[in-house]
């Protein structure tokens, strides 16, 4: 630091590396800062340290055989990514899907979501600095993947949904398991938003912090509670539905300011509080209204779609798409995936530029990206 | 040094409140609306027989002026980017249908007004696949059209940082062309297959 002549202090622009192994970027995420003092005068994201070629995998592989990679996307809510897949499969195949495979393909969707924003708000808090509430929340997503393991033999990555159903049928008692899992649940979640939402350290980090407005948050093709943390009202699961969700009750959670400007950094963490508390609902609603019946509908061993389609889901990071080219053979001729993380990794570099550093790791939590998807 | 910019700084649209319900807007209405605000010759041809999404395949030169419209005309809106893909096609050259190869660039646009998913697609040449970039119509475009440049090597005219954005800036040719070869090794060092 320098002082002119006239009394100013004369600052340097500085370069920093955040990551690619630093503890709040979530996976291997390296960030070019520039900064200016304590100001962020850019940020530039560099991606692509986890690439692991599912395009190019999926390409060479029959359909069935490209769903264990589409799991290992987003590692964390692994069976939104394989019902995403076989949806946008089964759109060009015509298949009749027995009711039942439909409300379980809801129920383990609902319940990986709840595992995956409890993994979001969990780590966000260690981001920001509070170590207990992510002990809370690992105990209860310690109990879906517990169910998991008993729903298909797998804790992360399931490989359970397949075109036409889901690969074996629930368990008997699982049922009356996962209803006490929300009976379980629905006390320790208030818990949890009562130690953390309101927390006034938690608040002052994260509020004002990392606003995105929602012009450009449509421009920048945000989905799930990225967008709905910038106060609109958009789910897919609502809004143009599939896989039954027309069928259950449920509210959008929107942002709405309550300790701030709309679209700021705590919204979209309490937007995702929220949904959980909405994806109770639905499971409570599933597993009352189950019917029984076949678990996957007969399809033939070697699927060979033809044509064209373009399918999102919602999944807990927003609306992931794939867009599948399919020319009458076992093998896609190019499997697309659309990733919500991808889109919101390249905000980075917009919405840091003039924060302070410190706040970089606040916005960087909350718009909760997980490169996996990311770098695909 | 500075850190290089990644975005243009440009004005976006009004976001709309979103649609009560699922408007059934026909494809050759949008293409015939199209023909006579962007010029006749804009579209080339209207798909809807093949299973999926029906498209519009638009002239190569009209891309941007047929979005840019679409975009920002009040009764279409299509202000939210789903996907922008780019996917080869070698040329067939045995059987009865004998097609030249082609590099196929999709944009997934959406209306949230309308409800309504558009898909638009311009064939480019597969020597020179070049069209113009959109990304000063949409944020998201910047690093779809990268990484369509990063895997199958489809130039974007006006980009602001166009470049690789998965692999290294040095490796060699687009993994997903589907004539690409895989390289023996990458900087001295053995590429596991």
């Amino acid at each position: 630091m320098i002082v002119t002549d006239e009394g100013h202090f004369q600052t340097d622009e500085l370069t920093i590396n955040m990551g690619p192994q630093h503890p709040s970027t979530h996976g291997v995420l390296r960030v070019e800062l520039l900064s200016d003092g304590e100001i962020v005068k850019g940020a530039y994201p560099d991606i692509g340290y986890l690439h692991r070629c599912f395009e190019k995998h999926s390409e060479n592989r029959e359909y069935v055989q490209a769903i264990p990679f589409a799991d290992r996307m987003d590692y964390v809510a692994a069976m939104n990514m394989e019902l995403g897949m076989c949806l946008a499969i089964e759109k060009l195949l015509d298949h009749e899907i027995p009711e039942r495979a439909q409300y379980i393909r809801v129920i383990v969707a609902e319940l990986n979501r709840i595992a995956s924003h409890l993994l979001a708000v969990g780590t966000y808090c260690i981001d920001i600095g509070a170590f207990t509430p992510f002990l809370y929340a690992f105990r209860d997503r310690e109990q879906i993947l517990r169910i998991f393991e008993e729903i298909c033999g797998a804790r992360l990555l399931y490989n359970y949904i397949r075109p036409g159903g889901v690969s074996r049928d629930l368990s008997r008692g699982m049922v009356e398991k996962i209803r006490e899992f929300c009976k379980y649940f629905r006390p320790l979640l208030e818990e949890f938003s009562q130690l953390v939402s309101g927390n006034i350290i938690f608040v002052k980090r994260t509020a004002n912090i990392g606003v995105v407005p929602l012009d450009k948050a449509i421009s920048y093709g945000f989905s799930g509670p990225n967008l709905r943390g910038s106060g609109y009202s958009w789910d897919l699961r609502k809004d143009m539905p599939y896989c039954g969700y027309e069928k259950f009750d449920f509210n959008v959670c929107v942002g709405e300011g309550e300790n701030g400007v709309i679209g700021d950094s705590w919204n979209r963490y309490y937007v995702r509080v929220k949904e959980m508390l909405e994806s109770i609902k639905i499971l409570e609603q599933a597993v009352e209204q189950i019917p029984d019946g076949l678990h996957t509908a007969k399809v033939p061993k070697a699927l060979k779609p033809s044509g064209e389609v373009y399918y999102a889901t919602e999944c807990p990071r927003g609306a992931l798409g794939y867009y599948i080219v399919a020319d009458g053979t076992k093998k896609a001729h190019r499997i697309k995936a659309k990733s919500p993380c991808f889109i919101s990794t390249s905000s980075i570099d917009e919405m840091c530029s003039g924060m302070m550093l410190a706040d970089v790791v606040a916005y960087l939590g909350s718009i909760d990206i997980v490169l996996g998807e990311v770098d695909r | 040094m500075s850190v290089r910019t990644t975005f243009v700084p440009f004005v976006v649209p009004q976001a709309d409140p979103p649609g009560t319900e699922i408007k059934d807007i026909k494809i050759e209405d949008i293409a015939a609306k199209l023909k006579s605000v962007c010029g006749a010759d804009s579209v080339e041809r209207v798909e809807t027989e093949h299973k999926g999404d029906p498209f519009i395949v638009l002239k190569t030169e009209k891309l941007h002026e047929v979005v840019n419209y679409l975009r920002d005309d009040s009764e279409f809106r299509y202000i939210y980017p789903s996907v922008i893909a780019a996917t080869d096609f070698l040329a067939v050259e045995e059987g009865e249908e004998k097609k030249p190869g082609r590099i196929e660039v999709v944009y997934v646009l959406f209306s949230l007004k309308n409800k309504h998913q558009l898909t638009l697609k311009v064939c480019l040449d597969r020597k020179e696949p070049e069209v113009q970039s959109v990304a000063d119509l949409y944020r998201a475009a910047n690093w779809y059209e990268r990484e369509c440049f990063d895997m199958v090597g489809v130039h974007f005219k006006g980009h602001p940082d166009h470049k690789r954005i998965l692999l290294p800036e040095d490796w060699v040719g687009y993994p997903l062309r589907k004539d690409y070869e895989f390289p023996q090794e990458y900087n001295g060092m053995k590429v596991p297959l």
